[in-house]
């Protein structure tokens, strides 16, 4: 999050007043059937340069000990400023309406002083950016002792450490780790600190702000589950911000969903996502695909979420143009699975890659990529899938040439590529990448024209500029192109952001696009548009990609054939229905019923792997709950095996569906 | 870098072709909001006005230490509103005819700065490795220098002069700037755009001109901006110490010869005060102008 947020934080830390703790309220108020939050008629509106914004139009809720509510809604729709208006966290330009009754008492009548013990003592926030929320230069165990300490002085500071370390085993961080530094944990044990930081004052509500949404599948069902947990142990009730229905869906007891500043639905969870009602919520709904359903193979939910519901995702203040733009017959032909002929010749091509980077502060070499092959033909779509760390970056920056393998080569059209300046300026001609964060990827002093004209002018096209870039922009889904020219590109929505920069890519007339996360950091419907987008420009332009994710459902979504990589190798591969509907390797098995059914249960323990220190044997053996289940049973068999010992085949995929398993029912792969 | 070839494309094409002005006149709209801004620019452009103006109405015989009609060491009065210095000089004359070698000096002094701290950081932040070590050590090296030392050493090699005090303030700062331009780079190369610039097919320069030096670029700005307030400082030190040229007329020299002439001891006043005051102003004008532009550039910076 940003660093008003931090700000924040700092003041919450010296905020503590423990003489008005507030526990006789709570003694009063938090009895059976009393509520513990209630809110009527809430209005937020921020005050701007380009006047005043009605972020929250009146908005109802009341939440009971125990509870879970989840807010759902995409960017701006104004679920985070309802999280925070309750805790008066909202930036100064903020202003507050409304009646906000926690645990009987009037907080918008109360108070700074009142407003700071209550942020502690009796509500606390989890938010986003574990890694700016927290203090960089202070370890995890110190930043946990301060706000106990603070919180009841009667405790000894020896107490308050083994609180601390208390704290942090339950939520899942080993004890030993509290000396470490928020920078030395991964994402999702960032994120259980945050949590712990969120409890140590055993507050009554948490307000949790998007708690999972930078974080891998894997580890955000881990990180679901604890939060439940939570919340069941502790009685605690609980207000849950995310954009994701799936991630709500799955822990949250009621869901409403925001749209403009409004509710448009409040319903149990269950009952809305089987049967939403309101249309956003449909639409809303819809966005998520579910494996399995053949309606979203080959087509992406969301596109016309966007054209009935395009203010919830824009930026405030910016003329709007409706952004689908496709043309009925580019729709029948995308809407079509296509399946290259068998045989067709690789057009982009990965032989046996290794990237390994130099060793770094104390620890070994990372193999980032680790002997990977893969290729994709014209007008192919290959997924390629693994959680963060897995090495699909770098295996993207190679493909493109932005990076040099240390083994193996990469070949386009079935020449290597060779890395000399003239050689490598040609190749990125053929082969172009979409980075994944649109916004990052833009040069904020550069105008949309200057943007798409930069390859272009780079590889000497200047005749016809003006046309070459007003056709990208058009081919990308920006219609009256012109009028895009002279913007900048926070005038632009994300989805437009991530538009311009195919645009950009599409100026040059590459053969092939490869992206890395296209739309994860996109809204749901935004997300449907720039899926469409991609079908409809291989269905075009025969253009093929390389689509970089840890989402399964993008490749049921888009691609014709998937590989999943774990920890620097493709550990299975083959067509999308082959792979995501009957998945042999118990990684891709743990990835799937995490889409099935989030949060229902958490199918892989452990942390995600580390490339400086790659296992021998299966290198999945560590977390492997396949050879975990065949050991408890029959420890010889599970022996004989040689998952710890014997390393599994490396894959070249094709669309035959390959396997690195040793236990896997289908043939192994050989050679 | 739009050629205008391409501008022209673009007319033909119809298109509402991207106004270059708007963002000019959205900064514009800013800086008039920042009252401190608008007042230190306000002074600037009087005191420059005033000193490109001075050879209308300033004759070099007013200047001229024999030809000097005036009283000496008078105070204020109609005739001389500011008094008269020892030989019998307007005091007033002096101060805007002193006004002329202090703003050439610092603003020449300051582009020299300007130019090799721009190429020596943008260089050092974008080839890491090797290149990038070897030239932050050479920087290093010009930073250790100091400053008064060797323009002494210059002015004794090329003769005492403006030449040797530009010589000795751009020597001594342009490190500064380059630490400050190579930190910046280095943010700015960190960012996903650059990335894509190099996956469009740019090479090192393009990149560093077209990707990183228009991120850079207000942050030039703004340093430059107390550059020069840093250098007119320095020049009016080096001149008080006696290493401009004796026979011409500046701040700083006029501070020296009230000293040497008795000012401080016969009370007057009115020739001490004069340079000092014009000194402070013009510091402080440009002081105030780079905070405003740096708070328009960046309004994060200004809240804080
Ligand atoms: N420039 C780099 N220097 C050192 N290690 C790196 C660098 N880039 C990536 N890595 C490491 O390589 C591994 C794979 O990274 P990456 O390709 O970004 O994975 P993914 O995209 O799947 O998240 C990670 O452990 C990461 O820390
Ligand atoms: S080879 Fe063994 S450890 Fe590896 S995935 Fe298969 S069963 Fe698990
Ligand atoms: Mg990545």
């Amino acid at each position: 999050m940003t660093g008003g947020n931090t700000a924040t934080n700092g003041n919450l830390a010296t905020g503590g007043n423990p003489a008005t703790d507030g526990s006789a309220a709570a003694g009063e108020n938090t009895g059976a059937g009393e509520k513990l939050l209630s809110v009527r008629q809430l209005r937020v509106s921020y005050r701007g340069e380009t006047g005043t914004v009605d972020a929250v139009r009146g908005v109802d809720l009341s939440l009971e000990p125990g509870e879970v509510l989840g807010l759902a809604g995409e960017s701006g729709s104004g679920k985070t400023t309802v999280g925070l208006s309750l805790l008066r966290l909202l930036p100064r330009s903020a202003k507050v309406d409304g009646e906000i009754t926690f645990r009987g008492e009037n907080l918008r009548a109360a108070n700074w002083g009142r407003i700071r013990a209550v942020r502690w003592a009796g509500a606390s926030v989890v938010f986003q950016g574990a890694m700016s929320a927290l203090n960089p230069v202070q370890t995890i165990g110190d930043q946990l002792v301060e706000p106990i300490v603070l919180h009841s002085p009667a405790t000894s500071r020896t107490g308050a450490r083994s609180q601390a370390a208390e704290l942090l085993e339950s939520v899942g961080v080993p004890a030993a780790r509290r000396a470490a530094y928020p920078h030395e944990l991964s994402g999702g044990q960032r994120q259980r600190v945050m949590i712990a930081m969120a409890l140590a004052c055993q507050p009554d509500l948490v307000i949790a702000d998007e708690p999972t949404t930078a974080l891998d599948v894997i580890v955000q069902a881990q990180i679901l589950s604890l939060l439940a947990g939570v919340v069941a142990e502790r009685r605690i009730g609980m207000i849950m911000v995310s954009h994701d229905l799936s991630v709500l869906g799955a822990t949250c007891d009621r869901l409403a969903v925001m749209y403009r500043g409004e509710f448009v639905e409040e319903r149990p969870a269950r009952e809305l996502i089987a049967a939403p009602e309101h249309p956003y919520t449909k639409k809303l709904c819809a966005a998520f695909p579910r494996i399995g359903d053949q309606a979203s193979r080959l087509a992406p939910a969301g596109r016309s979420a966007a054209s009935d519901a395009p203010e919830a995702s824009e930026t405030p203040g910016t003329p709007e143009t409706p952004e689908a733009s496709e043309t009925p017959e580019a729709l029948g032909a995308s809407g079509a699975p296509r399946v290259p002929e068998k045989g067709a010749s690789p057009l982009l091509e990965a032989r046996g890659v290794r990237v390994t980077f130099p060793p770094r502060s104390g620890r070994g070499p990372a193999r980032a990529v680790d002997d990977v092959s893969l290729s994709v033909a014209p007008g192919e779509i290959l997924a390629l899938i693994g959680e963060s760390g897995c090495g699909k970056s770098t295996l993207c920056r190679a493909l493109t040439g932005l990076v040099k393998p240390d083994g193996g080569e990469i070949a386009y059209d079935g020449a290597p590529v060779r890395y000399r300046p003239g050689a490598l300026k040609r190749h990125r001609r053929n082969v172009q990448l979409i980075l994944q964060d649109p916004a990052g990827s833009l040069n904020p002093r550069q105008t949309v024209f200057d943007a798409v004209a930069e390859g272009p002018r780079l590889h000497g096209l200047r005749d016809g500029l003006t046309r070459r870039v007003a056709d990208a922009l058009a081919s990308a889904g920006l219609p009256e192109p012109e009028q895009y020219f002279g913007r900048y590109p926070h005038e632009l929505s994300g989805g437009q952001q991530q538009r311009v920069l195919i645009a950009g890519a599409l100026a040059l007339e590459p053969k092939v696009l490869v992206a890395d996360e296209p739309v994860s950091s996109l809204d749901a419907s935004v997300r449907g548009e720039i899926l469409h987008l991609i079908l409809d420009l291989r269905a075009r332009l025969s253009l093929a990609a390389v689509i970089v994710s840890h989402d399964l459902g993008l490749a049921w979504n888009v691609a014709d054939r998937v590989a999943v990589m774990y920890l620097g190798r493709v550990v299975e591969s083959g067509t999308v229905e082959d792979v995501l509907l009957r998945p042999e390797h118990p990684y891709t098995q743990a990835l799937v019923s995490v889409l099935e059914n989030p949060g229902e249960r958490v199918p892989l323990g452990g942390e995600p792997p580390d490339p400086t220190a790659i296992p021998g044997g299966c290198r999945f053996h560590p977390r492997c709950p396949r050879l975990a289940a065949l050991a408890a049973s029959d420890g010889a068999a599970a022996e004989a095996a040689g998952c710890t010992v014997k390393d599994v085949p490396v894959l070249t995929p094709t669309r035959d569906h390959l396997v690195a398993c040793h236990l896997a029912d289908l043939d192994p792969a050989t050679g | 870098m739009t050629t205008a070839a391409d501008t022209a494309d673009t007319a033909r094409a119809g298109a509402t072709a991207p106004s270059r002005l708007a963002p000019l006149r959205r900064f514009a709209r800013g800086y008039a909001a920042r009252p401190g801004g608008v007042a230190g620019l306000a002074v600037l452009v009087v005191m420059i006005a005033a000193a490109l103006a001075a050879p209308a109405f300033i004759h070099p015989s007013d200047l001229d230490v024999i030809n000097a009609s005036g009283p000496s060491l008078a105070p204020p009065s109609l005739r001389y509103p500011l008094g008269t210095d020892q030989p019998g000089r307007s005091v007033l004359l002096l101060t805007i005819w002193g006004a002329r070698p202090s703003l050439a000096i610092g603003v020449i002094a300051t582009v020299c700065t300007i130019a090799i701290g721009a190429v020596f950081g943008l260089l050092a932040g974008h080839f890491g490795g090797i290149v990038g070590r070897v030239l932050m050590a050479v920087t290093d090296w010009f930073l250790a220098l100091p400053q008064i030392v060797l323009a002494i050493s210059l002015a004794a090699v090329l003769g005492q002069g403006d030449a040797s005090i530009t010589i000795a303030i751009a020597v001594t700062t342009w490190p500064q700037t380059a630490r400050i331009v190579r930190a910046q780079t280095l943010a700015v190369e960190a960012r996903p755009f650059v990335e894509r610039a190099h996956a469009l097919g740019a090479g090192h320069r393009q990149v560093m001109i077209r990707q990183v030096l228009p991120n850079v670029m207000p942050l030039i700005l703004v340093s430059s901006t107390l550059t020069v307030s840093g250098a007119i400082l320095t020049e009016t030190t080096l001149q008080f110490l006696g290493l401009g040229n004796p026979t011409d007329v500046s701040w700083g020299g006029m501070l020296n010869q009230a000293i040497e002439q008795g000012a401080v001891s016969d009370g007057a006043w009115w020739y001490l005060l004069p340079p000092g005051i014009a000194i402070l102003l013009v510091v402080l004008g440009f002081t105030l102008t780079g905070r405003a532009i740096e708070n328009v550039l960046n309004p994060r910076a200004g809240t804080r």
